[in-house]
């Protein structure tokens, strides 16, 4: 077979954080259509990390659609020295846990988060891993359990972190080692700690 | 026996994404209705949130009903091998009869449909070489992520 039909030289560059500016500036300038860019690029993750916050589906779809309504209707005070992202990460935990706080208990597990895979007895395993796991997850304080998502659901840095939190780095680490032991004592407590 | 912080650590990042379904329109059907309230009382600036969710949530899946439908109903079949195309500014897919070569042009990792595309091979130019699953008909979403976000992804059809 030929690849010939593929040209590298019709690609261009352009960063993320780019992007983000740009959609940012035309937003600003009245072109709301903008604003389509940024939520198709960060809806997947924000809602993961939302979902993970909140801990089913329907109400993480309506507390991240809140999340990027108030982003929009804040706009105007976002700091463009510093990266979009960040900003908008912030502005969905907060309103996650502003959710959390409003609402009451609510720990079933989500159906949206088991994933099929090829292998039955290793889909098994998983699912049952991965629902102890939510169930343990639920039950870490808001401020905890968005450290323990961020880190290792959306694979942000320790400085990203601290970025979208307004924490100190070492409080980011600090946060993150409490939460870790916490998660550890409650799967053993559920007889899910493998060797 | 108790649990290492490496196993917990593989347990969390074993943990697979959720599609969430694109709430773009939803968002920016309730967007575009405050923009209208805001020119019609002649504010200035950005529109200030004032709304009944419920209301225009129901009107944005309204119209992502008649977008779904209209789309499918107009469509036309893509040629069987296409050119070189731009799916996306950060993605280049190309189709080779069976195969896609998908090149990146940020950093990030490829995901893709498993269940209709398998990989190849990757090239030393950094792309990868798709191939379509025995019997797999339809569409499969190819996607670009990064750690928390999703660069781009784009959608081919396996007809």
């Amino acid at each position: 077979m030929s690849y010939s039909n593929f040209s590298s030289s019709e690609l261009y560059l352009m960063k993320e954080e780019d992007l983000d500016r740009i959609a940012v500036e035309r937003c600003l300038e009245g072109d709301s259509d903008a604003f389509g860019e940024l939520i198709t690029r960060y809806q997947r993750p924000v809602f993961n990390t939302v979902l993970h916050m909140v801990g089913n589906t329907e109400d993480a779809r309506e507390v991240c659609q809140q999340a990027f309504m108030k982003a929009f209707e804040h706009l105007d005070t976002y700091d463009r020295d510093r990266k979009f992202f960040s900003w908008i990460y912030r502005v969905a935990v907060n309103e996650s846990i502003n959710w959390i706080k409003a609402r009451r208990p609510h720990e079933e597990l989500d159906e949206s988060l088991e994933h099929p895979r090829a292998n039955p007895a290793r889909e098994f395993e998983e699912l049952e891993e991965w629902r102890h796991l939510h169930e343990a997850i639920l039950e870490l304080e808001p401020n905890y359990r968005a450290v323990v998502i961020l880190r290792h659901f959306v694979h942000f840095s320790y400085d990203e972190i601290a970025a979208i939190l307004k924490l100190p780095e070492k409080t980011v680490k600090s946060r993150l080692f409490t939460a870790r032991q916490q998660l550890r004592e409650a799967l053993e407590a559920k007889g899910h700690a493998h060797e | 026996m108790p649990m290492s912080d490496e196993e917990l650590v593989r347990q969390l990042e074993s943990v697979p994404l959720v599609d969430p379904g694109d709430f773009r329109d939803a968002v920016m059907a309730r967007i575009g209705v405050e923009d209208r309230r805001s020119r019609l009382s002649g504010q200035a600036g950005l529109p200030v949130l004032q709304f009944k969710p419920r209301l225009f949530l129901g009107l944005a899946w309204a119209a992502a009903i008649v977008l779904v439908i209209g789309v499918a109903f107009f469509k036309t079949p893509p040629p069987q091998n296409a050119a070189a195309t731009m799916a996306a500014p950060e993605i280049s897919v190309s189709r080779s009869g069976d195969r896609w070569i998908v090149q990146p042009a940020v950093e990030g990792r490829l995901e893709w449909d498993e269940t209709k595309l398998t990989k190849v091979e990757s090239l030393p130019d950094g792309s990868t070489v798709l191939r379509r699953v025995e019997g797999a008909t339809g569409t499969a979403e190819i996607r670009l992520r990064a750690p928390g976000r999703e660069v781009a992804s784009t959608t081919i059809s396996l007809e």
